[in-house]
């Protein structure tokens, strides 16, 4: 309960200081919003396969996500905040706040960038649940990853272009499934089974990352 | 090692499983037309491609579809999002990777085996 507790008010604090700046939000927006517009005027009236268009959303997803998404423990950094927060609270209860705000940042910027792709692009989605799902587990897996990273990138010299070179190569196994299971809730795609496989594939990502962060994140908290 | 620590492990192997063991089964294993309708899962067929049926290619819609016909016979048409592959004529087999749907079958890629050049036993015979 008390762990609970912690977690909230650490997850509180940073909606509320998002709220206040909007940095993440309003850069998180841009970003999505010039991309689509850029893929709209370049696309033009060309017909564009299903499997291009998933991938083209999950290359806005994750660009506007590695720019976004390292600030949670820069600006704690920055503004000299983390003494502060070591001290006051244990590890866990920080990753567990700093994960559901990056969830639910990641989250919106989903709903966002595939509502704007739907209505820029005029893309119909014959299975909304099964895209719902994937947007859900995809951003679970992408939360997991960076948070952990954005804590261990915040300690270094060169914070800005790290957090991108290390998150790709991490994210290979996410993107392919994400990619391959968003093409399947679009028109011909092959559904629920065929999706099944990426599908199972998220939840175990999103498994493995969480919890190797749960266990690594005391090392990188504490110095 | 603190209990954390050993049921954290336990539950990231599970986890680990369960994305190796999908990550794999994405690709899809081999199997023939009627059992890739009956899971109706990714799948790898090999057939060849029956020429005297018709073939198109939808140039709005950017897809080739054609009539394949797998190593028990059974007869399917492909369709595949992509125009036709080079050298498809000459293939004297073909691998497409795929999903079935309402009776035909969506190939996202398509393998062609061509007869290689460089081994042909008859110009071999002739020379000797």
């Amino acid at each position: 309960m008390n762990w609970m507790h912690g977690a909230w008010a650490v997850f509180e604090k940073d909606v509320r200081l998002e709220l206040r700046s909007r940095y993440a939000i309003n850069m998180l927006l841009m970003f999505v919003l010039a991309a689509l517009l850029l893929v709209l005027f370049a696309l033009g009236q060309t017909p564009v396969s299903a499997r291009v268009q998933a991938a083209v959303l999950w290359i806005v997803i994750l660009f506007s996500g590695a720019v976004g998404l390292g600030r949670s423990f820069i600006s704690e950094e920055e503004r000299g905040t983390v003494l502060l927060l070591q001290l006051n609270t244990h590890g866990s209860m920080v990753y567990a706040g700093k994960l559901l705000f990056n969830f639910v940042l990641v989250l919106v910027l989903n709903l966002v960038a595939v509502a704007a792709f739907v209505v820029l692009l005029s893309v119909a989605v014959p299975l909304p649940g099964l895209l719902l799902t994937t947007l859900g587990l995809g951003a679970l897996g992408l939360a997991g990853a960076t948070t952990l990273l954005a804590a261990i990138i915040a300690r270094t010299a060169n914070r800005g272009p790290l957090l991108p070179v290390l998150l790709f190569p991490l994210l290979v196994p996410l993107l392919l499934s994400v990619v391959s299971a968003t093409r399947a809730a679009l028109p011909g795609g092959a559904g629920w089974a065929g999706a099944q496989d990426e599908l199972l594939t998220l939840v175990g990502f999103a498994g493995v990352v969480i919890t190797a962060s749960v266990l690594l994140f005391d090392y990188v908290w504490n110095d | 090692m603190k209990p954390k620590t050993i049921i954290g492990l336990v539950v990231m192997l599970g986890f680990a499983a369960l994305l190796f063991l999908n990550f794999g089964e994405q690709v899809g294993g081999y199997m023939d037309f009627a059992q890739a309708e009956a899971t109706g899962a990714k799948a790898h067929v090999v057939g060849q491609w029956v020429k005297a049926e018709h073939f198109r290619y939808d140039p709005a819609q950017n897809v080739f579809s054609f009539y394949m016909e797998d190593e028990v016979g059974q007869r399917r048409l492909v369709h595949y999002d992509n125009p036709k592959p080079p050298n498809f004529e000459d293939a004297e087999q073909l691998v497409v990777e795929g999903y079935a749907k309402e009776g035909a079958f969506v190939a996202e890629h398509i393998l062609v085996k061509c007869p290689s050049k460089y081994n042909d036993t008859r110009a071999l015979e002739t020379s000797l």
